[in-house]
């Protein structure tokens, strides 16, 4: 600034030449209120487009847009894997998946019977497959078929014996408050009148009758009944009327090898018909003819 | 374009901030305060009142548009105004290639000594201007904004674009060539020069 003092003359000239002529006050509140107006209008769009624009600038519909996309492209891919799965073989590439597909259909059901028919059906499935590779000589996946046969009628097996399990924790409480009442029915009985006991024997043949028929099922319901666990002092006699049968089921003594009265499952003999001595819920009753070379 | 840095005063960046928001107040106030050099500013350029004023208002426009988009002054509010200003304005030049007054250049006013002559011992406007056309766009630029309109020279270097330090010899250099000139039509005594 120190040198500009040399100028000051010309610098006090230069602020003084200002010519221009005033702005018109008319044009400048024209401007003014465009202006002012063009604030309101910018000011009321403020709000949607701030919306938008960060909407826009934070990525966010970017990330939706590719997690919907990415969802849609997975599940079509995933239902056209599993179709072109449902087919394959042991020894395919997509036959893993075919099982996993499967395991996952048991898991999604939870009612026992839907989930037995899915069961049986997969076995079927097995089953043609076995088929094939024996036509094919295919022994290595032959077993690996066999494998999952077993595996699959293991897993009807353990339905079933869970379910039953369940059945005869209820027969059991039945049971046991039936004896509770007799046995309190048989001391009354000793307090009463002579008279009177001929009802109260009665009343204590008929929870006996009861018991029995919870415990043991007539014949004609015997195909169809579950057998129970609880001890009993007879067991009903075979179709064939060769004397008692073998105790029926131990259900609650744990894996499903336990449900058969032979040998747990003869998985390479037959159908699912093997895995209980008188399987309900629609099983196969027959007796595998191959059972005497079981392991 | 590395222009000095002079940082807003807290009362220019709180109107800043307030015209980020599109505070009706603020913006008025920016409005009432700069539509007048504005015009002034761009009528030196264009000499048309009319076309000074529409243009003004279009600086204006501009700023709204820039705010409403997030853009818009940062810390020169002033120098941002002028520097708009000035590029409609030499827009408008070079558009209709209209000028109501040729820059004139060193000889033809040392040829003509008569504009001096007729002035005695005094500085005209007439003979001012004439001085001023006889620098260069740049220098004049600078001069016209230094002293006619006050901005500070960091502003200056950011309304057109240059660093400071091309600003004060863009500033020196002019008012030199406007003492040569002066001093050769005799506009200054030799005790003023």
């Amino acid at each position: 600034m120190k040198n500009l003092y040399h100028f000051r003359k010309i610098i006090r000239a230069l602020s003084r030449l200002d010519d221009a002529p005033p702005s018109n006050p008319l044009k400048r509140n024209s401007a003014r209120r465009t202006y002012l107006e063009h604030i309101g209008r910018l000011r009321a769009e403020k709000g949607t487009h701030l919306i938008r624009r960060r909407f826009i600038s934070s990525g966010l519909w970017r990330s939706i847009a590719a997690s919907v996309l990415t969802l849609v492209l997975a599940m079509g891919v995933l239902v056209g894997v599993a179709d072109a799965a449902d087919s394959a073989r042991p020894g395919d590439l997509l036959y893993p998946i075919d099982r996993g597909v499967e395991n996952l259909q048991v898991r999604l059901v939870s009612a026992p019977d839907r989930k037995l028919t899915l069961l049986v059906s997969f076995a079927d499935e097995r089953l043609v497959e076995i088929q094939q590779l024996i036509e094919t000589n295919d022994e290595e996946n032959m077993s690996i078929a066999l494998d999952a046969y077993r595996i699959t009628i293991l897993t009807i097996a353990q339905i079933i014996t869970d379910e039953f399990a369940r059945h005869d924790l209820l027969v059991t409480k039945i049971d046991n408050q039936l004896l509770a009442q007799e046995e309190h029915l048989q001391k009354i009985r000793l307090r009463v009148p002579a008279q009177a006991r001929p009802a109260l024997d009665r009343a204590i043949e008929t929870i006996r009758i009861g018991h029995e028929k919870i415990l043991l099922p007539d014949d004609d319901t015997e195909s169809t009944n579950p057998p129970v666990a609880t001890p009993t002092p007879e067991y009903p006699s075979d179709s064939s009327g060769n004397g008692p049968a073998e105790p029926p089921v131990n259900v609650t003594a744990g894996p499903p090898s336990n449900v058969t009265a032979g040998p747990p499952v003869n998985v390479t003999a037959g159908p699912p018909s093997n895995v209980t001595a008188g399987p309900p819920h629609g099983v196969p009753a027959e007796r595998p003819t191959g059972t005497d070379n079981d392991p | 374009m590395a222009h000095g840095k002079k940082r807003a005063s807290a009362e220019e960046q709180d109107l800043l901030q307030r015209m980020r928001r599109l505070d009706e107040a603020a913006l008025s106030a920016v409005f009432d305060a700069y539509y007048e050099p504005l015009y002034r500013y761009i009528f030196r350029y264009l000499r048309h009142s009319q076309t000074a004023e529409d243009l003004t208002a279009d600086v204006f426009r501009n700023l709204l548009e820039q705010l409403a988009i997030g853009q818009g002054p940062k810390d020169y509010l002033k120098a941002w105004l002028y520097r708009v200003a000035h590029n409609l304005a030499i827009d408008e030049l070079r558009r209709s290639k209209y000028r109501d007054h040729e820059p004139l250049d060193d000889n033809q006013h040392v040829a003509d000594p008569q504009v001096g002559k007729q002035v005695e011992s005094s500085i005209t406007k007439q003979m001012l201007h004439c001085a001023l056309h006889s620098l260069t766009s740049k220098q004049r630029d600078v001069l016209i904004l230094k002293f006619l309109h006050g901005l500070e020279n960091e502003e200056i270097a950011y309304a057109l674009r240059m660093n400071v330090g091309t600003v004060k010899a863009l500033q020196y250099r002019g008012l030199q060539a406007l003492r040569r000139y002066l001093s050769k039509v005799n506009a200054f005594s030799e005790d003023d020069l």
